[in-house]
């Protein structure tokens, strides 16, 4: 065996220092090849956002606010949905200054309770004309808060994942039918009840005409189909009989009254938005969850589209096929929770007189 | 006479140990500022100067940094409430 001489005295490596060194280099190669990759693909989101950031604020300004709501993947737990939200949807928030608020629903149901009550409240505070009560943030004794800054609206509402996207929708859609009036007082009114089936439909000038002298009208015989052409007037608030939970309104000069008790809409929809969550688990899908760990960028990328859109606030409003997304997750609702969550899973809907007055916000 | 001996009755049975806690817990207080003020100013602000008013990026973040600093200090204090049991400090 003749030995090659190498510059400088130097060994050729031998067969298990090759081996190693090679391991070695090549997971390190990965590891910084994935880092490096992912870190321009964030830079490239950042690019696109960060003018919105160095934009100077006012002193009375404040700055846009997002929900983000989040819920456990099927068949794993909550801190798959927060890392994934820590990891690509929250730096592009964070370099395009809008401020967010992460809500989590642990159990189902949650995220919809809270969306209906939010939607309820707000409906509440129209028809009774005043402020809704998270306005009064600013306390006048507090020293911390010397200033009242006009509190912001939520500017978004955002669903992770396929499981939240259906609760807000359901939320939204419920809390435009769930009755304005808060449990406490419900049982007060038997001789309304009573008398519910003849109401008449009155259009109103004002929207906050739900006085019992009201009640004087009530004796009209007229029905609401004969009453919906009438109103020609955009924006009308149709109150009845003093009976809060019958209301109809008119929505963009057309007249909405409809069999369920309480539906109206909010004077505003925050825009929503679906991110998906592809919430790789499994035994099999272990060699595609490596491939995808030294290939991070690309789910950055992907993400990133979707947080990008929120932060740049460009609306258009929700297509019918934006509704029931989300199909791919359903690959990855894995174990048996997961599999009784996808047997009963149903596709998400939304009732269109609510649709049509949601918008979601534009991706590139 | 007797309202000034009132008040001044009523401002001795004050005095010793209510004045003392009371700078304590101002000194908490700003201290408890200070705090804030450092650490979300090193965090929020950037050195490089652009423009007199804050930039939105460092209003949201300065906003987040002090919710974040006052809910921790809540969590803290609650917790050494129930550490501290029964018995009071000292």
């Amino acid at each position: 065996m003749t030995t090659r001489k190498l510059p400088f005295g130097l060994k050729a490596p031998s067969r298990g220092t090759v081996i190693f060194g090679s391991i070695v280099f090549g997971i390190s190669g990965i590891v910084y090849g994935s880092n490096y990759y992912s870190k321009q693909s964030h830079q490239r989101l950042y690019d696109r956002v960060t003018w919105l950031a160095d934009r100077p604020l006012g002193v009375r300004e404040m700055p846009r606010k997002v929900t983000i709501y989040i819920a456990p993947p099927p068949g794993d737990g909550m801190d798959k949905s927060r890392v994934w939200f820590r990891e690509y949807v929250k730096p592009v928030l964070y370099k395009a200054a809008v401020d967010y608020e992460v809500r989590e629903g642990r159990n189902n149901g949650d995220i919809e309770a809270m969306i209906c009550e939010e939607i309820r409240q707000k409906r509440k505070a129209a028809k009774e004309g005043t402020a809704p009560p998270m306005v009064a943030a600013a306390k006048p004794g507090s020293p911390f808060s010397p200033v009242p800054v006009q509190q912001n609206e939520i500017d978004g509402i955002i669903a992770i994942g396929r499981v939240a996207w259906r609760e807000v929708l359901n939320g939204l859609a419920k809390g435009c039918e769930a009755p304005l009036k808060d449990e406490k007082i419900e049982e007060v009114k038997p001789e309304a009840a009573a008398i519910a089936d003849e109401k008449s439909a009155t259009p109103e000038e004002t929207s906050n005409n739900n006085q019992p002298e009201q009640l004087s009208f009530q004796e009209e015989p007229n029905n609401r189909e004969e009453d919906a052409p009438l109103a020609g007037e955009p924006a009308v608030v149709v109150t009845t009989s003093g009976d809060n939970s019958q209301d109809y309104t008119l929505v963009d000069g057309n007249m909405v009254s409809e069999e369920e008790p309480a539906f109206s809409l909010p004077p505003s929809f925050p825009p929503v938005m679906y991110i998906p969550h592809n919430n790789v688990i499994g035994w099999l899908n272990i060699p595609y969850r490596l491939f995808l760990w030294a290939a991070d960028y690309k789910r950055v990328d992907w993400i990133g589209e979707y947080s990008v859109a929120v932060a740049l606030n460009e609306r258009k409003p929700l297509e019918k096929n934006e509704i029931d997304v989300g199909q791919a997750e359903k690959k990855y609702w894995l174990g048996d929770e997961a599999k009784e969550m996808l047997t009963n899973d149903t596709p998400i809907k939304l009732d269109d007189r609510v649709r049509e007055h949601l918008t979601t916000f534009v991706r590139s | 006479m007797s309202m000034f001996g009132g008040g001044f009755q009523a401002q001795q049975s004050v005095n010793p140990q209510n004045i003392a806690m009371a700078e304590q817990e101002l000194d908490m207080v700003t201290d408890l500022f200070n705090r804030i003020v450092d650490s979300c100013y090193t965090k929020c602000i950037s050195t490089e100067y652009q423009q007199n008013d804050l930039s939105q990026g460092e209003s949201v973040c300065i906003d987040r940094c002090v919710a974040k600093f006052f809910d921790v200090n809540a969590k803290v204090g609650e917790k050494m409430q129930q550490m501290g049991g029964g018995q009071p400090p000292q």
